[in-house]
């Protein structure tokens, strides 16, 4: 039930902003276009992920005795990994509708080639922020230090998942894109290996 | 012997970096276009990059002994992660400092969307964040804990950034985007000589700097 209002108030929040970014640049050019999204999808996934860890110390006391601090981080990025795609995903259709595609992308070819990189994107913005949050989390639930350590952290992720979803407006080859999405899989690997090492040391009470 | 060894080593960082400095400028160096006599900065602007990545190795290592080590000597070496990583930031700007003047000399402007100088930008950004967080918890057990875990983080996704990243994008710098490397085609033997000694040096200062500024916090506590 918590967790379906929360999808709501995600959701919601994807819809106003991307409404707002309407009003405010109604025919951007194919590189707004994609900067406007991108942008949608980051403060969506920052909200998720900063909610995914704060929880009341009672919840945390519980969780610790259920699962180990490894799964723990797993289970939480899981959630906010399937949050964020589901808002990427929500954010992409609504771009779709208020917007329309860039001439470039008007196929449905095309169309897979943006999803696949905006939803791999997205997702690894969110496996990285994941840890991120547990670590402010622990220094206080500060929402701005959560912002303030996951933005330079998410700049090689943003970097990749631009540059896949740039190639992806322009409808290119599968070929060409397979590299930056691989560099996309990769960003979403990586944060959660490191993380599941890292996370009893940060855990530790 | 300790004694002895500490002094040769500082002794020859010191000796290095002076005669990377007037080699620097004084020796031979191929004319190349619009390159021309900025080429020299080579010497003066890679080697702050390799001292800052050997910096925050160095602050990388004092970070994970800090996570395995209890009590206070988790403490100590939580500092001497921090110091290191100062250290590294203050090479870091020099580093930015000398390319941006070189950058205007070659590409025309200050700052290009190079990625790079992204990389760069990315770096100082990570640590200062390090810094942010520090000063955000007060209990310094916590801070080692926390400050270990995001050092550790951080560095390998930096290192994914500026290592691998770089050369799969294009990028006015050499060696990257299918520009020519320096060392295929400008740096010849004659450089190299410079070079060479102008990395080890500056990576011997920047240890130095930090091992004087360790005793220093140890001192001032």
């Amino acid at each position: 039930m918590r967790n379906r209002r929360q999808s709501m108030q995600f959701i919601m929040f994807t819809a106003v902003s991307t409404y707002l970014v309407y009003t405010m640049v109604p025919a951007p050019s194919p590189s707004v276009w994609l900067a406007l999204l991108w942008v949608v999808v980051l403060f969506s996934a920052m909200q998720s992920a900063f909610r995914a860890f704060h929880e009341p110390d009672s919840l945390w006391a519980y969780l610790n005795q259920l699962a180990s601090p490894a799964e723990l981080l797993w289970m939480k990025s899981t959630g906010v990994v399937t949050h964020t795609a589901a808002t990427a995903s929500a954010a992409l259709m609504l771009f779709c509708l208020f917007f329309g595609l860039p001439p470039s992308a008007d196929s449905v070819n095309a169309l897979l080639k943006i999803a696949a990189s905006i939803l791999l994107g997205s997702m690894a913005l969110a496996s990285t922020m994941s840890f991120t949050s547990a670590l402010a989390s622990r220094a206080g639930a500060n929402p701005t230090l959560m912002a303030t350590l996951s933005i330079p952290l998410l700049l090689p992720t943003v970097l990749v998942a631009r540059r896949a979803s740039s190639l992806a407006l322009a409808n290119q080859d599968w070929a060409e894109l397979a590299m930056p999405l691989f560099g996309e899989l990769a960003m979403l690997g990586l944060p959660l290996a490191l993380g599941s090492m890292l996370m009893p040391y940060l855990w530790k009470q | 012997m300790n004694n002895r060894l500490s002094f040769a080593w500082k002794f020859s960082a010191a000796a290095l970096v002076s005669y990377s400095m007037i080699a620097g400028l004084v020796s031979p160096v191929p004319r190349l276009f619009i390159l021309n006599e900025t080429i020299r900065n080579l010497y003066f602007h890679v080697p702050m990059w390799f001292t800052m990545i050997a910096l925050m190795a160095v602050s990388l290592k004092h970070s994970l002994a800090s996570l395995r080590k209890p009590g206070l000597a988790s403490l100590e070496l939580d500092r001497k992660a921090q110091l290191a990583a100062e250290v590294a930031l203050v090479f870091a700007a020099l580093g930015l400092f000398t390319g941006m003047i070189w950058a205007r000399f070659t590409w025309g402007a200050f700052w290009t969307n190079d990625p790079k100088l992204n990389g760069t930008a990315v770096a100082i950004l990570i640590y200062l964040a390090y810094f942010v967080l520090r000063s955000s918890v007060e209990d310094p057990e916590k801070r080692a804990r926390l400050a270990g875990t995001y050092n550790v983080f951080a560095f390998v996704l930096m290192i994914v950034f500026i290592g691998v990243l770089p050369r799969m994008t294009d990028s006015l710098h050499p060696g990257n985007g299918g520009n020519p490397a320096f060392g295929s085609y400008d740096l010849d033997s004659g450089m190299r000589a410079v070079f060479y000694p102008a990395v080890f040096g500056w990576i011997g200062i920047g240890l130095w700097v930090v091992e004087l500024r360790v005793r220093l916090s140890r001192l001032t506590k």
